[in-house]
């Protein structure tokens, strides 16, 4: 009797609570009745309309970041979250437009290069300064180059500028704005890859000498020690609570009335790991500017009564998802047994299957359900939304169509022999494969689970298990045990960044890596295709080289690109001079890649 | 007593021993390592990772490692976290007392709340306030932390807006008084201490409940009575203090979590806390942290127990060691 009394009143205060609650929301909303107003949806900006005012100075910036910045050191080896910090703190040679990608002016003024196309000539902007007073020169360039090249530390930039028999770039100094570059062999991302951030000789070459530089500026290492040529610079840094950054007094770059930008004094960055938390800070006016997710973009566009805010849809982001088969020859050394079944690299390894699957996949049907319709569905290696240069528009596109996929497996001998439902291949084999993708990724995992269920309108059989990350990459890169997965990369709007992928020798050509001859026709092209490509100095000819790479990706579909996510964001409408690009590697700087040039509007 | 507290420690280090090698060997068997995480970045060549992983000793069998993670650890050093790229004292020192802060805070209002209630509702077994009270405890045992936590911000932060939303200070703090900076304190502190005592206090409340309804049908419990004892005394003096022997032992383990954060609720509530630190460590395999993480735990375990064995010898006299 006791025990059901006990029940009965942890439901009627179960209840209670609920009632409360909803109580509270409801006299919350409707608290606000009256006069309600929806935020505006803007779009990019671009090159016509990208026209800064001149705006005041001082005030701050807040916004949430992901990530635990690991090192502020922009040459040792370093992840996204540290990322954030040292391109504002130091700047390259040269920088991408932000719409076209065009290569532009900035520390350098000038490079040109002399007839072999090996020996560039590259010329400093006159009267640059570090944030400590010293005079900017062609030492500084050298210096940041032979950090590069040190091979005491990690560095992803030195194995991109290393030739395959360790050959270096030579750099000599003319004078104090000049500097040779002697390449060693044809470059046509040379201006690009000058956009590197140079570091200051003065104040690290004792540590770069003494091999200190790894554990040099540090998460612990005093603010005063960051000297650099960005907009802002490092002030403090609290663990798990915020990383501040302060106006560099001595930044080059100056309005158009002449004043010395950025016009902020403080960007602050609270770290905030979990994503609902930032989305509330924002809410509760503690943050200006949040990267949304599709599902949360509805509830910042309906009407509400303080709109204080501009949201935005900038259009497909870099990064994208991908579905790929192993289609790896090789055999297990330690148990002498091939690392996919013989039967099942048959079908992976046929064009036909490849095509009938892009044809099964529902990729607007992902965007919908997974993006809340905030995506767009992906066919090639560049977003045809983005309209990049190097997009081939023409390439062959795999629409929904289930028909053309039956064909394609009933050509290959696939068909519903024995009407349980299931495939069977030309030898019996009934067609069932494992396909996996990491844990973390819940929105991979949704994907992952409409692939599933479009292969098995196919009539295939699917298992999927997801791992975690560390797992799925042992399998990929070493043990080479996998089926079928579906991952993700960082997107570029340069096709070279993807060499390593797409060259059969590659490391991370993650379909049959580290070839040592190419093992079918169409890969030992795109391999020459991608040799050619970065001498080619041409930038038309350069487009038509990427053109036949694009063409032979669509027609042999080793990588069978789902949908990529759009760039939803949502910033303070006190902040002036924003003109947003959906060409960003880290999505939070869509709408203030031109921090120095972000302002508050006086009232 | 001394040579009991003596013989206790050679033992608690002889299990801290056994426990490294478990630690260790757990880490080691799963897969990858943290520069695996590099090789999926097409720029990094093959021969960097190797350099890297062949500079850290992680290409030496296991027990080698081990050994030379043991050799350290013994002369007082912890290593240099992976993905810092400084020293894992360094990092835990710099979260160490936040975690304290909330920990302590937790466990006082756990302990003030719970006993009072624990015996309020020992005394009136049956009768309506304990049938209320121990719905309460059910439903305080069954919500998960971090959803509580979650509901919380969700209702003070987001709906009301009373209360900050996570994190342990606010954005101006480095502006305020002293009197200003402790309510900012105190303003951050509220979610994550009542989401961590509603947890403990359940628990303890239910067991404080059952004990003293045990002691208060005891005969000693008749006699005081009969001696014409005030129900106070009877209560607090005699009953209580026989019935603390098992909540002592729950004072052991909690003081092992108190360097130990809660992971889940520190993401929630953006605490910048051990637990996120050692929880993200888990997940980018940054093994000297995780360790150390891991070491801090297992000693703050052992030593719970003994503080708490020593205290049940203080308070309660039959209880004697050799």
């Amino acid at each position: 009797m006791a025990r059901v009394d006990s029940r009965i009143i942890t439901v009627i205060l179960l209840v209670a609570t609920l009632t409360l609650v909803v109580g509270l929301l409801a006299s919350c909303r409707s608290g606000d009745a009256g006069k309600k107003s929806k935020p505006k949806v803007l779009g990019i900006a671009s090159p016509e309309t990208y026209e800064p005012t001149i705006g005041s100075f001082g005030g701050r910036l807040v916004l949430a970041t992901m990530g635990e910045p690991k090192s502020f050191n922009p040459i040792v080896e370093n992840e996204s979250s540290s990322r954030e910090y040292t391109m504002i703190m130091w700047e390259g040679l040269t920088k991408s437009n932000p719409w076209t990608n065009e290569v532009e002016p900035n520390l350098a003024i000038s490079w040109e290069s002399d007839k072999s196309g090996l020996v560039w000539t590259v010329k400093l902007r006159e009267g640059l300064t570090w944030s400590d007073g010293e005079p900017f020169t062609a030492d500084d360039v050298v210096f940041t180059f032979q950090t590069i090249y040190d091979k005491r530390y990690i560095c992803a930039m030195r194995d991109i500028i290393t030739g395959p028999h360790g050959e270096e770039w030579q750099l000599e100094r003319i004078d104090d704005l000049t500097i040779r570059f002697t390449l060693f062999d044809k470059n046509a991302i040379f201006p690009q890859l000058l956009a590197e951030g140079i570091i200051p000789r003065h104040k690290y070459k004792p540590l770069v000498d003494g091999g200190q530089f790894e554990s040099a500026l540090g998460t612990d290492t005093p603010p005063e020690e960051f000297v650099g040529t960005g907009p802002f610079l490092l002030k403090e840094y609290e663990p798990g609570r915020q990383v501040v950054m302060m106006r560099n007094p001595r930044y080059w770059r100056l309005d158009k009335a002449g004043q010395r930008l950025p016009y902020l004094d403080e960007i602050i960055f609270l770290l905030v790991p979990n994503m609902d938390v930032r989305l509330l800070k924002f809410q509760q006016g503690e943050t200006d500017i949040l990267d949304l997710r599709g599902e949360d973009f509805p509830v910042f566009a309906k009407e509400q009564a303080k709109v204080d805010y501009n949201l935005y849809r900038l259009g497909p982001y870099l990064g994208r998802t991908h579905l790929l088969f192993n289609q790896n020859t090789g055999v297990n050394p330690e148990m002498n047994e091939p690392f996919v079944e013989p039967h099942k690299l048959k079908w992976f390894r046929d064009k036909r299957f490849r095509q009938a699957v892009s044809y099964a996949m529902d990729r607007q049907g992902m965007v919908n359900n997974v993006f809340n319709g905030l995506g767009y569905p992906q066919y090639g290696p560049f977003n045809e939304a983005s309209k990049l240069f190097f997009n081939n528009p023409g390439i062959r596109r795999f629409e929904y169509n289930l028909e053309r996929a039956r064909e394609l497996l009933k050509a290959m001998g696939m068909e519903d022999r024995d009407d349980d439902g299931i495939l069977e291949d030309a030898e019996g084999h009934k067609v069932q494969f494992n396909l996996t993708t990491n844990l973390e990724n819940t929105q991979r995992n949704a994907v992952a689970d409409i692939v599933r269920k479009d292969l098995e309108t196919l009539g295939m059989r699917v298992n999927f298990r997801p791992m975690s990350f560390n797992a799925l990459i042992s399998k990929l890169d070493s043990t080479f045990d996998w089926e079928a997965c579906i991952i993700g990369l960082t997107g570029s709007t340069e096709p070279h960044w993807g060499a390593n992928v797409w060259r059969s020798s590659g490391r991370t050509h993650e379909w049959f890596p580290r070839q040592k001859t190419p093992s079918t026709d169409w890969e030992a092209e795109i391999d020459d295709l991608f040799a050619r490509g970065i001498k080619e100095l041409d930038r038309e000819k350069r487009r038509q080289i990427y053109f036949r790479w694009q063409e032979i990706a669509a027609e042999q579909q080793p990588f069978i690109y789902l949908v990529a996510r759009e760039i939803t964001g949502v910033i303070r409408n006190k902040f002036a001079n924003i003109f947003p690009t959906n060409l960003v590697v880290l999505r939070e700087w869509a709408l203030i890649h031109n921090l120095e040039e972000i302002y508050i509007k006086v009232e | 007593m001394i040579s009991y507290i003596i013989r206790r420690i050679l033992i608690s280090i002889c299990m801290l021993l056994a426990a490294s090698i478990l630690g260790f060997g757990v880490m080691k068997l799963t897969p990858g390592t943290y520069f695996d995480r590099l090789k999926l970045d097409p720029r990094i060549d093959q021969e960097t990772i190797e350099r890297e992983i062949g500079k850290r000793g992680l290409d030496k069998p296991v027990f080698q490692q081990y050994g030379m993670w043991l050799w350290r650890f013994v002369r007082g050093d912890l290593g240099d976290s992976f993905s810092f790229k400084r020293p894992v004292a360094g990092l835990i020192r710099g979260r160490v007392l936040n975690t304290l802060i909330m920990n302590i805070a937790a466990i006082i209002i756990t302990w003030l709340i719970a006993i009072p209630l624990g015996v309020y509702a020992a005394v009136r077994q049956y009768k309506r306030s304990d049938k209320l009270l121990s719905g309460l405890s059910f439903v305080g045992m069954s919500l998960p932390g971090f959803f509580l936590a979650l509901l919380m911000m969700w209702v003070f932060a987001g709906i009301l807006g009373i209360l900050p939303a996570g994190g342990l200070k606010s954005v101006d703090h480095d502006e305020m008084s002293l009197l200003g900076k402790v309510g900012d304190y105190s303003r951050h502190l509220v979610i994550p201490t009542v989401v961590l005592a509603v947890g403990a206090l359940a628990s303890l409340q239910r067991i404080t409940r059952g004990k003293m309804i045990e002691e208060l049908r005891q005969q000693y419990v008749t006699t005081a009575r009969a001696k014409g004892l005030s129900e106070s005394r009877v209560i607090y003096r005699h009953a209580l203090r026989n019935a603390i022997n098992p909540l002592i032992t729950i004072f052991g383990y909690q003081f092992a979590t108190l360097f130990s954060g809660a992971a889940l609720m520190e993401i929630i509530l953006n605490y910048p806390g051990m637990g996120r630190l050692i929880y993200e460590a888990i997940i980018a395999k940054d093994e000297p942290l995780v360790m150390a993480g891991f070491m801090i735990g297992a000693v703050m375990l052992l030593a719970g127990n003994l503080l708490a064995d020593i205290l049940l010898c203080v308070v309660d006299p039959r209880i004697a060691y050799q």
